[in-house]
């Protein structure tokens, strides 16, 4: 997701004069607006704080989701059935 | 073509693993950043295995990472009735990709599946639920096909949790 699209949420942070003018002269060195020039590293990461967490947060409709397929285990696909069935990598 | 996988060694350097491009930003830049495969593996906090092309150097040709999980919903005890903890322990698939000059050639399915079996094989020596894995819009499909299933709530543009149980999985094996 870039901060590029479809812009409907709005964010507002309170800061020193010296720490706008600071971002504003570089984001303006490197061409950016200041929105997309503070923005698009804290959304980098974000997800990497995302992809290191050992916990997903389900919602709860997930949770149904989720309940329902613990109750039933489906029966695997024939394209899993396959996959496991077919031949190795070699291991070193 | 001839390739080999080994379980990826922090201590070792590998040929073009600084220009690995499967063409996910992400899992590219997760093999080619010091501080992510590399330190997150000297840390104990993945594990990675790597596919080497054993004809050309050794060459970085792909890789995958599993890491010790949980999923959490602040209601599962309840909603299932005591079957089910609100942490249920599993492995995620964090990362899998295959080098663009490598695609077509059914490598990053026989990633998934050496993936799939040591997960299966963890399964032996301690309690897991089986794997997840957030699978990029692109990719959806691929693992719907595996019978992964999609935990759907994500708004479209982000990656779809998807869960492979570990008694699916048994059976198939």
């Amino acid at each position: 997701m870039s901060a590029s699209t479809l812009k409907n949420s709005r964010m507002e942070f309170k800061t020193t004069q010296e720490v706008k003018a600071l971002l504003t002269s570089a984001a303006g060195l490197t061409g950016l607006d200041l929105t997309s020039f503070v923005l698009e590293p804290a959304l980098a990461r974000a997800q990497q704080v995302i992809a290191d967490s050992s916990r997903l947060q389900l919602t709860m409709a997930q949770q149904k989701q989720f309940c329902a397929l613990l109750a039933t285990p489906p029966a695997p696909s024939p394209a899993l059935r396959a996959l496991l069935q077919s031949e190795r990598l070699v291991t070193r | 073509m001839s390739f080999v996988l080994e379980t990826y060694d922090p201590g070792k350097s590998y040929t073009n693993q600084k220009k690995f491009k499967c063409g996910i930003g992400a899992i590219d830049r997760y093999a080619r950043d010091k501080d992510k495969l590399h330190d997150r593996v000297a840390r104990n906090l993945v594990k990675a295995f790597v596919l080497l092309d054993t004809q050309h150097d050794d060459q970085f040709v792909g890789y995958y990472t599993l890491q010790a999980h949980t999923v959490f919903g602040s209601h599962l005890v309840q909603l299932s009735n005591g079957f089910l903890p609100n942490d249920v322990p599993c492995v995620k698939l964090n990362m899998l990709g295959v080098d663009q000059t490598y695609k077509g050639q059914g490598l990053g399915r026989l990633l998934l599946r050496d993936a799939i079996e040591r997960m299966v094989f963890n399964a032996q020596t301690l309690g897991i639920f089986g794997l997840y894995l957030d699978a990029d819009p692109g990719a959806v499909a691929f693992y719907d096909r595996h019978s992964f299933v999609r935990l759907t709530d994500a708004q479209a543009d982000q990656p779809t949790p998807m869960f492979l149980l570990i008694e699916t999985a048994r059976q198939a094996l």
